[in-house]
């Protein structure tokens, strides 16, 4: 591996490093919109989605790339409902509503003035492939999942019944749903199961594990399985969202 | 092409956040701005608490403390730094012929957090302390999987008895990048397999110093390594200190 080095600030900006160059995989942790000089976050939560934006901006400048080679970013927030705000800056930093990474939200937990803080995966020279599947999509600007190169990611990909494009009824439905439509996924990216290196499960109801476990260990059949990291989550009617990983 | 197989984020055994602690990348684990501000308005309680969340991101990620290749603390003062430099560091790694290349900085950290960590390692392989003969470093240059680590090195001559080099900030940088080279070879390596290079001086205007230096020591540019130059708490008795990485063991670290 030899194109590794640390994401590190320009001349004059704070020294921590915060992302990670292997070969063409870049991954970027606790960006914020944080001015590097001096400390301090604007006011608002748009402008810090924008401000760590730009942050994520000049990061891949350094190394040649730029938020076309964004892939996948993870939002931290306040308020998770606050991603329809968050929503304004993500469709002006990425306008064409078919060449977009994909994101998620979720609550965190801030001390002082930050109001967001992001982790990204950008790939770089590589060209974004937006997956969307029919009846089965999100109400936010964000693909269903992204394949750039060699890599797959996904959204939290949602369980509706692909030919109604419903939500499941129950745990139990959601999880079957969830697992078929990444099915559709991998099988839209030509790539299959075997490729995948991590799963994330987000279930609301501890009593739904088993199901979702059951739907993840069945594809991977005798191959040796990849990890399932379960989170517990609810929003509103979705009980199971399941989100992967995959390099082949 | 990448040869990159495995990506997998790393979770806590406990996840009430669902925040991922870190990265794995084939055997390549990586963590930044790992905090403990749960345990208090303390200091050593915080700088431990992180410590004890550093060996839990190795043993997630199937690892263990002796894969840990480099970290990098910060802190919000230099007044700050000796504790975290020293003691409370030294209670995880005691022995000095094994610990990973360590450096303290200072920067503005978020409100409660009064410490924070990034980590590095390299899963299936251990560490290998280098050192340039005659030039004493208390945090060690590593090698681990075919790829090095230095702490940051600086511009002591060796065998001078701890005497660093003249000529100012050129000068020390000078014989710092000469240190760096030297301990890639001792790796197995040579100037090509650098991947990054940092330097740190007290104040913005040791920059283009330090890069003259680097140009003096290698004038075809696209033979010299990239510099990073960044502002941050040195000791007193240096002007400059430089950090690299390298890759020595081919694609398949």
């Amino acid at each position: 591996m030899r194109g590794f080095s640390e994401l590190i600030g320009a001349p004059q900006g704070r020294p921590e490093a915060l992302g990670l160059r292997a070969d063409d995989l870049v991954y970027g942790s606790g960006v914020t919109g944080r001015d590097r000089r001096t400390g301090r976050c604007a006011p608002g939560l748009l402008r810090q989605a924008d401000d760590a934006l730009s942050a994520v901006e000049e990061y891949l400048r350094d190394i040649s790339g730029s938020l076309d080679n964004v892939a996948r970013v993870s939002f931290f927030l306040r308020d998770p409902r606050d991603i329809t705000k968050v929503n304004e800056v993500w469709t002006a930093r990425f306008p064409h509503s078919q060449n977009r990474p994909t994101y998620k939200f979720m609550r965190g937990q801030f001390a002082d003035e930050e109001e967001v803080r992001l982790d990204f995966f950008a790939v770089l020279g590589q060209e974004r492939n937006c997956l969307y599947l029919p009846k089965v999509a999100h109400g936010n600007p964000i693909p269903m999942a992204v394949r750039m190169g060699r890599y797959l990611f996904s959204s939290r990909v949602l369980p509706f019944d692909p030919a109604t494009g419903e939500p499941g009824r129950d745990g139990p439905e959601q999880a079957r749903f969830a697992a078929a439509n990444t099915d559709a996924i991998l099988r839209m990216s030509q790539m299959a199961w075997s490729a995948v290196s991590q799963g994330r499960a987000f279930v609301a109801d501890p009593d739904d594990d088993e199901f979702v476990r059951a739907e993840w260990n069945r594809r991977f059949g005798a191959t040796a399985r990849a990890p399932l990291h379960i989170t517990r989550y609810r929003a509103g009617a979705l009980a199971v969202l399941l989100e992967i990983l995959a390099a082949e | 092409m990448s040869s990159i197989r495995r990506v997998t984020e790393v979770y806590p055994r406990a996840d009430p956040a669902g925040i991922p602690m870190g990265l794995r990348v084939d055997r390549q684990v990586v963590a930044l701005g790992m905090g403990a501000p749960e345990a208090g308005p303390d200091l050593g309680r915080q700088a431990r608490a992180v410590f004890r969340a550093m060996r839990e991101l190795m043993e997630r990620a199937g690892g263990g403390l002796e894969n840990i290749a480099k970290a990098t603390a910060y802190v919000s003062s230099a007044e700050e730094r000796e504790p975290v430099n020293g003691t409370w560091w030294e209670e995880v790694f005691p022995d000095l012929g094994d610990k990973p290349a360590y450096k303290v900085l200072v920067a503005p950290l978020p409100a409660g957090r009064l410490i924070e960590l990034d980590v590095m390692a390299v899963l299936g392989a251990t560490r290998r302390r280098i050192d340039v003969p005659g030039v004493p470093a208390r945090d060690p240059t590593v090698e681990i999987g075919g790829m090095v680590f230095t702490s940051r090195v600086h511009g002591t001559v060796p065998f001078t008895g701890d005497k660093v080099a003249e000529g100012g900030v050129e000068g020390q940088a000078a014989q710092a990048f000469r240190n760096v080279l030297k301990l890639v070879a001792l790796a197995g390596g040579s100037a090509k397999d650098i991947v990054q290079l940092t330097s740190f001086g007290r104040s913005p205007g040791y920059a283009e110093a330090a890069r003259q230096a680097l140009a003096a020591m290698f004038p075809d540019e696209d033979a010299r390594p990239p510099l990073t130059t960044l502002t941050n708490f040195i000791p007193a008795k240096f002007e400059v200190m430089v950090e690299m990485t390298a890759v020595v063991g081919g694609r398949d670290n």
